[in-house]
């Protein structure tokens, strides 16, 4: 499946790439990402774009075609919201089928690539992620005909004094896994309805030293979420340890019948969590 | 000395006035780019170092939040140490104009870096450093991290001499600090579990009903619920109402009375009642600090930062609770 696919070159990409953060470039390079003047320059992203995308050409897009939201100044590095929203006509015949999330300066660049279905409704996706001091955030549209799009932004996180007091590691071990869904507002036949998709899961990168016992965390994330409704897929997700503590996904789907909304997710242990919602939708 | 108490005049006025705002911002312009630290007298032996407030930068070396001195009868209690190294000095040299008894003790009210860095200025002159204990631990787990950011922001000029130190008495129980017994003075140290901050304490001296407040109250500033337990800090506001104050120093902001404690239960009360609307209401994350904007605290420090961080601080604890039910 192309979705294999995917996942091999997420994962090549993630190890070649974890060594090159922003402290092995070309102190140039630092200052132009510093700047963020210049996004195309980013020695990372070229790397990025030759392993995802090869030479295809990748179209700069406007409001009305893809929206990227994140804030130019995040207010908590390790917990950035950023949402990437296609604008385009979501049919069966013709969609965008898939959602690239790229942090530049983030250890494993490739954060997250989000796959969708006609029965998403909307290519449309919300998620937390960690920033690194200063990055550009792409994300990168493919329709399902192949065409690329790509928005750009510049997101400044400051670090300070950021690691909270200690939390309490037994209780977030007991929770490991639990998953909260929740569906906003109405449903309504054939319309897209928001979902909310909350795991519990502490999303370790494992490159986080505790200072105080001067051991690393070891990594362990969640890599795959997939989401289906009334057994069909909506939402496939592959994720990296960008994504921040306690993943939250924000999606949509189109209910054509009652049915029951299922999330299945794997973390990179294999650990594997289930949670269903059933759903009555009303006609509008 | 002189200029420094017309200062503690003018401010010991206004606050019978009700608007302490206003002298304390005069005798903060004094401290911009300078070297010296404004004394301000509050009571009979008690006083306040002030601080600019605002973000810690160049300009302002760092020295944003407030420390202060409580002079006993053999000796000085200082409260807390300072931005820097040299900002620890210039709050010596301040003590000194003002007494020649001997510092027996400085302890730390909480876990920030503008209290906390001048220690080294203090243990040189072999001043004991007391610290609450979940205190000594946070400044162990983070401040390396901490101590860099600030160098960065400030400079290695203000910042020379500045280390990361452990402090020569961590305390659980209040009343093993002995502060009383050192200076020849009653004093009360305040611990009221993990509130503002893990290890926060508040210093009372019970002869003049002084309060040094610490990580527990900022005035006309936007208090930081990063390190905080909600509730238990809350709990703690309203113990403090119940004691007999009659001026408070904020860890950060101008000196005041019992209404600084009220302004902060308003803000928490406020802060809290909206994020959690916005969470039932299902709200995404990176419309809450947007939608937590709240007009009646536009005007206090930090509202463009702070409080919008605040908000989805508490935003997040709230959907964990909600995860973890």
């Amino acid at each position: 499946m192309n979705h294999d696919i995917d996942r091999r070159k997420l994962m090549v990409t993630g190890t070649a790439l974890v060594t090159a953060t922003l402290w092995g470039t070309p102190r140039s390079a630092v200052a132009e990402i510093k700047s963020g003047e210049n996004p195309e320059a980013s020695a990372i992203w070229q790397k990025v774009r030759a392993s995802l995308f090869e030479n295809r050409p990748i179209a700069n897009a406007g409001d009305d075609m893809l929206a990227l939201d994140a804030p130019s100044r995040a207010e908590d590095a390790a917990v950035v919201p950023i949402a990437m929203r296609a604008r385009l006509p979501h049919t069966a015949a013709s969609h965008v089928a898939k959602l690239y999330l790229v942090i530049d300066s983030n250890p494993s660049p490739i954060s997250a690539i989000f796959s969708f279905t006609p029965q998403s409704g909307r290519a449309d996706i919300e998620t937390r992620v960690r920033v690194d001091e200063y990055s550009f955030v792409r994300a990168i549209a493919e329709t399902n005909d192949g065409r690329l799009l790509m928005r750009t932004r510049f997101v400044k996180a400051s670090g300070g004094c950021s690691a909270p007091p200690g939390k309490d590691p037994q209780a977030a071990l007991a929770a490991l896994g639990k998953i909260r869904l929740r569906v906003d507002g109405d449903v309504v036949l054939h319309k897209p309805t928001l979902v909310q998709l909350m795991i519990s899961h502490p999303n370790d990168s494992g490159m986080v030293m505790d200072q105080l016992t001067r051991q690393f965390t070891p990594r362990r994330f969640v890599r795959t979420v997939n989401v289906f409704y009334a057994g069909q897929p909506v939402l496939t997700a592959d994720l990296d340890f960008s994504i921040s503590e306690n993943p939250n996904l924000r999606f949509y789907f189109v209910p054509d019948a009652p049915g029951r909304l299922t999330a299945e997710v794997v973390d990179s242990h294999q650990a594997a969590w289930k949670s269903s919602l059933d759903v009555t939708p009303t006609a509008a | 000395m002189r200029r420094a108490a017309a200062i503690a005049v003018l401010l010991l006025l206004l606050i019978g006035t009700g608007t302490p705002g206003v002298a304390a911002s005069s005798a903060y312009l004094t401290n911009q780019g300078s070297n010296e630290v404004p004394v301000i007298e509050l009571a009979a032996g008690v006083y306040m170092l002030a601080g600019t407030g605002g973000e810690p930068e160049a300009a302002n070396q760092g020295r944003v939040g407030n420390a202060g001195f409580v002079v006993g009868r053999i000796g000085v209690l200082a409260i807390d140490t300072g931005t820097s190294y040299r900002h620890g000095r210039a709050l010596l040299e301040a003590i000194r104009s003002v007494t020649d008894k001997p510092v027996r003790l400085a302890i730390i009210t909480h876990t920030r870096q503008e209290f906390l860095f001048g220690a080294a200025a203090f243990r040189e002159m072999g001043i004991p450093i007391a610290m609450q204990q979940a205190a000594a631990d946070l400044m162990a787990s983070r401040c390396d991290t901490c101590l860099k950011t600030l160098r960065a922001t400030l400079g290695e000029d203000a910042m020379r001499g500045t280390t990361l130190f452990e402090p020569d008495i961590r305390f659980t129980d209040p009343l093993g600090v002995n502060a009383a017994t050192l200076i020849g003075r009653p004093i009360q140290v305040l611990y009221f579990g993990h509130s503002s901050g893990p290890g926060d304490i508040a210093v009372f001296d019970p002869r003049t009903g002084a309060l040094f407040a610490g990580g527990l109250l900022d005035a006309q500033r936007i208090p930081d619920v990063f390190d905080s337990d909600l509730p238990t800090w809350q709990e703690a506001l309203r113990t403090l109402q119940a004691l007999p104050l009659n001026v408070i120093v904020p860890g950060h902001g101008p000196a005041g009375t019992k209404h600084l404690i009220t302004q902060v239960e308003r803000y928490l009360d406020r802060l809290t009642t909206r994020v959690r609307a916005l969470l039932t209401a299902g709200t995404a994350l990176s419309e809450v600090p947007d939608a937590t904007a709240l007009p009646d605290f536009e005007a206090w420090d930090q509202y463009d930062t702070v409080h919008r961080r605040n908000a989805a601080l508490v935003y997040l604890r709230y959907e964990r609770e909600l995860l973890l039910k």
